[in-house]
């Protein structure tokens, strides 16, 4: 079932980090990131190179256009992703802003579960 | 809290933000809402980029070779292209060099300064190919570590070994084994493993 699974071209200053060849990532959050960047240009919501010009933009505005740190890239990532969902008025930026609110509460409240049992689920 | 107005395009990056974790998953949690993302895909992606892109796409190069004189000549010649006709491209820019398996020449793939490895052909690489200890035997002593593989190879096998590295990567393809004789691509490409697209395997058909 990946078969159909086309992986996009990024390449240069947009190039996904990798550790020794190996592409990374170092947290959930940023592969969540990218399933949704691709999943959603394969389903025809964006030419991938719609997304590509962000990224290098978002890459070049940032300052930091060498890093191979998986947490810096997939920020610049989603910035990209945001400015595109904004662009196309799929997302605004208040409907993001409360529903991070909401998933800041879930989070802690996960954390303090954690905490509370001394491990993880 | 950050306002609206400093998410906006141009305003401020998202490098500068602390909650990164819960942007993302409020992202996603919208998405599904509308119906424009369904998680089941993202997870499908994800996998994808992690688990599944290989060795697959590499054996499939592989059986093609073997069932088509044509593109194992333009393989040969040219990985780069031939590779990328079959869609196995992206997301790096380093070249791709096929080396071919003979009666007389075994090929074997090392990485000695890292460990860069064709992982769009090949998938995630092994964990005994950043090994120290095969990264600098298999170049002083090939034939003794093959043989700890399991291949043992004839004193009349040379054996190449290819130093990989982030400008130029090598597929080995190796000798189709007897008894496919009328094989399909895709029977064949089952049977082509992923250590002998390394070269640290023949291929065997499983009895």
């Amino acid at each position: 079932m990946t078969a159909s699974i086309t992986v996009p071209d990024l390449e240069g200053v947009a190039a996904i980090p990798r550790s020794n060849g190996e592409p990374t990532f170092d947290a959930p959050w940023q592969s969540r990131a990218f399933g949704m960047v691709v999943s959603l240009h394969e389903q025809g919501l964006y030419p991938w190179d719609e997304f590509k010009t962000l990224l290098i933009d978002e890459i070049e505005r940032s300052g930091i256009t060498d890093t191979c740190d998986p947490a810096v890239y997939y920020r610049q990532f989603t910035g990209a992703f945001f400015r595109l969902l904004e662009a196309r008025g799929i997302l605004s930026a208040e409907d993001l802003e409360v529903r991070t609110d909401e998933e800041k509460r879930l989070l802690a409240h996960e954390d303090e579960h954690t905490d509370d049992h001394g491990h993880g689920h | 809290m950050t306002t609206p107005e400093k998410l906006e395009s141009g305003k401020l990056s998202w490098m500068s933000l602390d909650d990164v974790e819960a942007r993302v998953r409020a992202l996603e949690s919208l998405l599904v809402e509308r119906g424009l993302a369904e998680s089941a895909a993202v997870d499908a992606v994800v996998n994808a980029f992690e688990n599944d892109m290989g060795p697959m796409n590499g054996a499939k190069v592989v059986a093609r070779a073997w069932t088509e004189p044509d593109f194992k000549e333009w393989l040969l010649r040219d990985a780069t292209s031939a590779i990328g006709s079959m869609g196995f491209t992206g997301l790096q820019s380093e070249h791709l060099l096929a080396v071919e398996n003979t009666d007389d020449v075994h090929n074997v793939i090392v990485c000695t300064l890292c460990s860069c490895y064709p992982w769009t052909l090949l998938g995630i690489p092994p964990a005994w190919f950043k090994y120290p200890q095969y990264r600098a035997r298999v170049v002083k002593e090939p034939r003794e570590v093959l043989k700890e593989f399991g291949v043992e190879l004839g004193p009349e096998v040379r054996i190449d070994v290819w130093d990989t590295s982030a400008e130029l990567r090598y597929l080995v393809l190796p000798q189709r084994p007897a008894g496919t004789e009328g094989w399909s691509a895709e029977q064949l490409a089952e049977i082509v493993s992923r250590d002998s697209m390394v070269g640290v395997a023949l291929v065997s058909v499983p009895s």
